[in-house]
């Protein structure tokens, strides 16, 4: 069996199990819903994932210990895991496939020379590195953004499973929404084509993960290498090498990602290329090929773009209002510490309400998950806390429903806060229109509830109206210019100097008719005026009580800029965001 | 023979990368055992706030407060220490003492607005000789700029003379701190470093009338810890006053009333606003100490609300009778 | 250099031993690794949910488990909040959710062989025994039979359910099972079927997670032996149509020929137990009630004639109790006398 042949098979495999994760990483109980399935598996596995995130906090999340795996056996083998487990990987693997197949052998040999553009992912990885290690509160995880597995779960989350899915709806019983998230498919999708250019363009010279694992591979037991020192150099190995590394020469280990293609297209009958312990008789160098120019440039450029990034003062006094996040999420600064922005709590969330947040909420939080109460089934639903149950990574910690809620150990400490919900009184029907609705009041969860309301009787326009003849419980007017029946919805009250309030049964173009379990105090003489009311009640937010879960603002009828809106201040995971003293 | 040789050396290689290879297995297997987090972040956010440490020692029944009367500063204070049970029961040798006394304004000793320096410079000594303090540093956050109080105050030549540091107040020593059930000190910097690093704070105040406190003595003192626009509190400057002795617990304050100003304080700046009351007061206790330095002004305990507060929060006594002073006199 | 165009010529190569063997090894790797995710996956018993958003114990494995011979399932299990009750039993919402209601697990279980034949079940999680038990009682169908079944023709008897936690009607099951409330409602009174649902029944009940009985207090079941089997209720609010009720039980005695009602309620003490005795009466005489006096020789009981029918309220200690529309005065008392004594006795102990 060839080596090449299990190659393919494992690539085959570990996509498979990823679109696999990525399917059934859907809210439920059933054998292609969530369970217990490891959906977070590749994101563990990921060692700059774990890396980033010790940089950041100083400790290694448990559920990140997975990648010491992987680091031991890069470090035993070289870097297996790009083309044997990588999902991107396999991707561009198989595009690059694609885009070479109908070139000559000599084409393809030139398309996978080394070229020196290859060391820029070293200087991505240092960069990123770099920011992640800033001292103290100053840290940011921003690996996630070029990170290959938070990148293809957050491209197939976010994008590939909702339009797969969209017309079918067996995942999601409704269409899901992503917002902003044409810039992560432009990213996908140039990144996937760029395999036409150059195969494998991105692992050859953007990928940071590579990188990483190029430097752990520097010491690595077994490596490929030719077995003598001369052979007819056809180049043939370099056909279909996947890393660019340039096997008839000096070998370079740190791009070599074992895809064993040398191995397998070498036309001399005793096979020179090896998988060996010693090292290339024909020359290797291990170190990635960095120049120290490069080296200090990235170094500073990390070093800069932190504070530089942070004079936008995004996670102090300027923070933005809209930015809620989900919960469970830790504290602003600590939670940029951690995000990976792989989407999963997104992917998860089964009201579709977590989106990915914009360029608007700052550099540092592109993409990572925020609320958006318009978009999706309803705002935060109480009794869920999937997204704090999957983060990978402790950015939103796992939470239990009594914490959540305030119920049971968490009775002292109060429910868990998004935000707080404001009524716009500019806006809302029962404010500024004269509508009756109380659909915000009727939808809040919480008990007792955040809205409550206050009876107001307003006057409707041109409600002032001249009695001429009271009839029993009908006052005739002497206007006549009213629509019959309109104020029989239950709604409309007649006033009649002030003191007395009827409900109104029915109404014709001139005459109102009152319920008949008021009796008139004292007949309305013809020629006194009496008031068309319409009874309100006015939402008014109860600050203690208010969670910020979003179900008023989604259902709020004014249904573009909602008349009821959530926004961050309040929320319960920031100290200096509090509301009430 | 060349062939043999260069197995060798390609053994060696092996042998030399194996090892690297090991060794970075091992690193990377202690970083993720020593960094292991099985618990996750807590809810709570990392806080830089700060908690000023608690300098008081153990009171002595009888020993808390002492009143000398005497025209001799440095002999006043002397005895007055000792009649509490001498410096050395307050400083152990080769601690580290901080001495906070009034450098608020750029203000000649004269003028009385200020500590007077040749009483930091003995309590210093004291320090130094008698006690065998390691390091003592004098520390103020002024209201004026800080490094024209410290000259014009003289306290700063003083202090340099006696063998202390002077600790100018920047802005990187200061830490955010909050005082549990405190109205106003929440969220707010204090001049933390130095006091990070002591072992014992004695505060060293004049005693003045005051426009808006009506008294400023040992209590008030302490303002010159506070950071920030501090100013804000003077708007209920009873309660604030009050708090600043519930967040720092000093060793020791010593008041000097040797010359108190009693009209136009605290920054007077007239000779007459000065009158000799010849008195200088050592107390562990510092609202005991101002409950008694108020008399000097012609107050009584009552005209200071700030001194029921602190009472009921705590912090202090307003009866400094309660605590049996010792009286003396020294000529 | 042979260039060919497009396809690259591959040559035959053996592959070495050492590659076949590696690669295989490495094939039985992946293999062992795709084994390793799957299987939990299948594993019931071993398998905790990472997303656990509702009840800590979901319901809904157990009950797609239990299916009668010849069965299957119609539809998926549907589960009902306390904020969607309304949308599946509608005006009957109020009063599940106001006793205590937590979920409702509820589906179909149709024949196999005949399309007509179909049980509906519905589970209620009551929070807690003494709310499923309420809910139960209070519903209870007036042409409620025993729940003795005949599971075969030519077996014994035997009895499902204690009496008081279960009976059936002609085509349905009802019980209660720690913190919940069972109702089987089958499609037609069928023999056939309602083995099925017997079935059901019994495995249902014997793997619910929930497995305590509610206990009655001793003194109904001793106060006369003309308890009526099966006849205990237990309000968790207005009993009797008085708000003051909660935690309050009812049993029906047959004295001489006619039903009389004991009402028997537990306070946190003395005190609280005289003004509700106390407010009960004065609630009786707002809605018409006449007191009358008659020798009861009970301390502070007090006797009232509601249109015909007889109350009488009294307490005992912390506990509050009486008889309900009694027939005739001598009935009451001599039952209000039997149950004070056993109240008293039970204090005394």
């Amino acid at each position: 069996m060839k080596i090449v042949t299990v190659r393919r098979i494992s690539q085959i495999f570990f996509f498979t199990l990823f679109v696999w994760f990525c399917i059934v990483t859907t809210y439920g109980g059933k054998f292609w819903q969530l369970r217990n399935w490891p959906v977070n598996l590749f994101l563990s596995l990921d060692p700059l994932v774990a890396l980033g995130t010790i940089l950041t906090t100083h400790t290694l999340y448990w559920t990140l210990l997975w990648a010491l795996l992987t680091v031991i056996l890069t470090i035993i083998f070289g870097r297996f895991f790009c083309s044997w487990l990588c999902p991107f990987g396999s991707i561009h693997h198989f595009f690059g496939y694609l885009g070479s197949r109908k070139k000559t052998a000599a084409q393809k040999i030139k398309l996978n020379r080394y070229r020196k553009a290859q060391s820029i992912k070293y200087f991505i990885l240092i960069f990123l590195l770099i920011t992640a290690a800033f001292p103290s509160l100053a840290a940011t995880l921003q690996t996630g953004l070029l990170d290959p597995i938070p990148l293809v779960t957050r491209s197939f989350n976010l994008i590939l499973m909702p339009i797969a899915d969209g017309s079918v709806n067996i995942l999601s019983v409704s269409q899901r929404f992503y917002d902003t998230t044409f810039v992560i498919f432009a990213i996908f999708l140039a990144a996937v084509l760029l395999n036409f250019v150059i195969p494998r363009f991105y692992c050859r010279f953007i990928c940071p993960l590579g990188a990483l694992f190029a430097v752990l591979s520097r010491f690595s037991i077994w490596r490929i290498g030719k077995k003598t020192k001369t052979c007819s150099n056809c180049k043939f190995c370099e056909q279909h090498c996947e890393g660019a590394c340039e096997p008839s020469a000096d070998i370079k280990i740190s791009e070599c990602v074992l895809c064993f293609n040398c191995r397998q297209d070498c036309k001399t009958k005793d096979n020179v290329i090896r998988y060996q312990v010693r090292p290339s008789l024909a020359g290797e160098v291990t170190n990635p090929d960095i120049s120290r120019r490069g080296f200090v440039l990235s170094l500073a450029s990390g070093l800069l773009a932190v504070p530089a990034v942070r004079l936008a003062g995004k996670i102090k006094a300027n923070w933005p209002h809209k930015l809620i996040r989900p919960p469970g999420s830790l504290a602003e600064p600590e939670f940029l510490k951690r995000c990976i922005k792989c989407g999963q709590c997104m992917r998860i969330c089964p009201t579709n309400v977590l989106q990915p947040a914009g360029l608007d909420k700052g550099l540092e939080a592109l993409w990572t998950p925020i609320l958006n109460n318009r978009i999706g089934t309803s705002g935060c639903q109480l009794n869920c806390i999937a997204c704090s149950q999957i983060c990978p990574t402790a950015a939103i910690r796992k939470i239990t429903i009594d914490e959540k809620l305030g119920t049971g150990d968490f009775v002292d400490k109060g429910p868990l806060k998004l935000g707080t919900a404001f009524v716009d009184r500019n806006r809302c029907l029962s404010w500024a229109f004269d509508k009756p609705c109380i659909v915000c009041e009727e939808n809040c969860p919480v008990s007792p509830k955040a809205i409550f309301t206050r009876e107001y009787f307003s006057t409707v326009r041109d409600g002032l109206l001249t009695v001429k003849k009271v009839v029993g419980n009908t006052i005739e007017t002497v206007e006549n210019n009213l629509t019959l029946d309109k104020f029989a919805t239950g709604d409309y009250y007649c006033s009649l100097d002030g003191s007395q309030k009827g409900k109104i049964v029915t109404n014709t173009n001139n005459a109102i008719t009152i319920s008949k379990e008021v009796k008139f105090a004292k007949i309305p003489a013809e020629g006194s005026k009496i008031h068309i009311q319409v009874r309100l009640q006015r939402p008014y937010v109860d600050i203690e009580r208010c969670i910020g879960c979003g179900i008023c603002e989604h259902e709020c009828p004014v249904s573009g800029k909602k008349a009821i809106r959530v926004s961050a201040e309040g929320e319960s995971r920031s100290t200096d965001r509090k509301l009430l003293l | 023979m060349n062939e043999k040789n260069e197995q060798q050396l390609n053994r060696r290689r092996f042998l030399a990368r194996a090892v690297k290879a090991g060794l970075s297995i091992a690193a990377a297997g202690v970083i993720a055992k020593t960094l292991y987090d099985r618990q996750g972040p807590s809810a709570q956010p990392p806080s830089d706030l700060v908690t000023i440490p608690d300098f008081s020692i153990p009171a002595v029944q009888g020993r808390t407060i002492s009143i000398v009367k005497g025209p001799d500063r440095v002999k006043t204070v002397d005895k007055a220490i000792d009649l509490l049970g001498g410096i050395e029961r307050f400083v152990k040798p080769n601690e580290t003492v901080v001495i906070k006394p009034n450098v608020a304004f750029t203000s000649v000793p004269a003028l009385g607005a200020t500590a007077n320096p040749g009483l930091v410079a003995e309590v210093i000594r004291l320090c130094y000789s008698r006690a065998k303090a390691k390091r003592v540093y004098i520390t103020d956050n002024p209201i004026n700029n800080p490094a024209s109080c410290f000259t014009i105050s003289q306290i700063g030549k003083a202090a340099t003379q006696a063998g202390a540091e002077v600790i100018l107040p920047k802005l990187n020593l200061f830490r955010p701190t909050t005082l549990e059930k405190s109205k106003y000190i929440r969220n707010w910097p204090v001049l933390y470093e130095p006091l990070a690093k002591a072992d014992k704070l004695i505060g060293i105040a004049p005693v003045k009338s005051h426009s808006r406190a009506a008294a400023s003595m040992s209590m008030k003192n302490f303002y010159g810890l506070l950071g920030g626009r501090r100013n804000l509190f003077h708007q209920d400057i009873n309660t604030i006053i009050a708090e600043l002795v519930m967040l720092v617990k000093p060793t020791l304050v010593i008041l000097d009333g040797t010359e108190t100003m009693v009209t136009n304080g605290p920054t007077g700046g007239s000779f007459s606003d000065l009158k000799r009351t010849d008195t200088v007061i050592a107390s562990c206790d510092p609202v005991a100490a101002d409950s008694f330095g108020c008399s000097l002004l012609g107050l009584k305990p009552a005209d200071l609300p700030y001194l029921a507060k602190a009472q009921s929060a705590g912090a202090g006594t307003a009866d400094y009778q309660s605590l049996k002073p010792i009286i003396a006199n020294v000529t | 250099m042979a260039q060919t165009r497009g396809k690259t010529t591959r040559h035959h190569r053996k592959v070495s031993c050492g590659e076949s063997v590696i690669s295989i090894f490495l094939l039985a790797v992946l293999f062992i690794i795709g084994l390793s995710i799957v299987i939990p996956q299948f594993n019931l018993k071993t398998s905790s949910t990472i997303v656990t958003p509702d009840a800590p114990k979901s319901l809904d494995s157990l009950l797609d488990s239990i299916v009668p011979d010849g069965f299957e399932p119609l539809s998926e299990i549907a589960v009902y909040s306390a904020e969607n009750l309304y949308e599946k039993i509608d005006g009957k919402a109020p009063f599940y959710v106001d006793s205590g209601f937590e979920m409702l697990y509820t589906s179909w279980l149709k024949s196999k062989n005949n399309e007509q034949l179909m049980f509906e079940f519905y589970v209620y999680d009551m929070a807690e025994p003494a709310n499923a038990f309420s809910v139960f009682s209070i519903q209870k169908r007036p042409d409620a039979l025993p729940p003795t079944i005949l599971l075969r023709k030519s077996e014994a008897v035997g009895a499902l359910f204690e009496t008081n936690f279960g009976y059936r009607t002609e085509n349905a099951i009802f019980f209660v099972k720690g913190k919940y409330y069972i109702e089987l409602i089958g499609s037609a009174e069928s023999e056939p079927l309602f083995n099925a649902m017997t079935e059901f029944a019994k495995q249902l009940s014997a793997e619910l997670p929930d497995q305590r009985q509610f206990s009655f207090p001793q003194q109904l079941i001793t106060a006369g032996d003309n308890l009526i089997p099966g006849s205990i209720k237990f309000y968790t609010g207005n009993a009797l149509g008085f708000d003051g009720f909660d935690n309050t039980f009812t049993a029906v005695y047959n004295i001489d020929g006619s039903n009389v009602t004991i009402f028997l309620s537990e306070r946190p003490d003395e005190k609280n137990a005289e003004q509700l005795a106390e407010g009960y009466c004065k609630f009786l005489i707002n809605t018409g009630a006449e007191e009358k006096s008659a020798d009861i020789s009970i301390d502070k009981a007090r006797l009232l004639d509601f249109y015909g029918t007889i109350e009488l309220v009294f307490n005992n200690g912390p506990v509050v109790a009486g008889i309900h529309e009694a027939d005739d005065i001598e009935t009451a008392v001599r039952l209000a006398r039997l149950l004070n004594v056993i109240l008293k006795t039970d204090t005394e102990k």
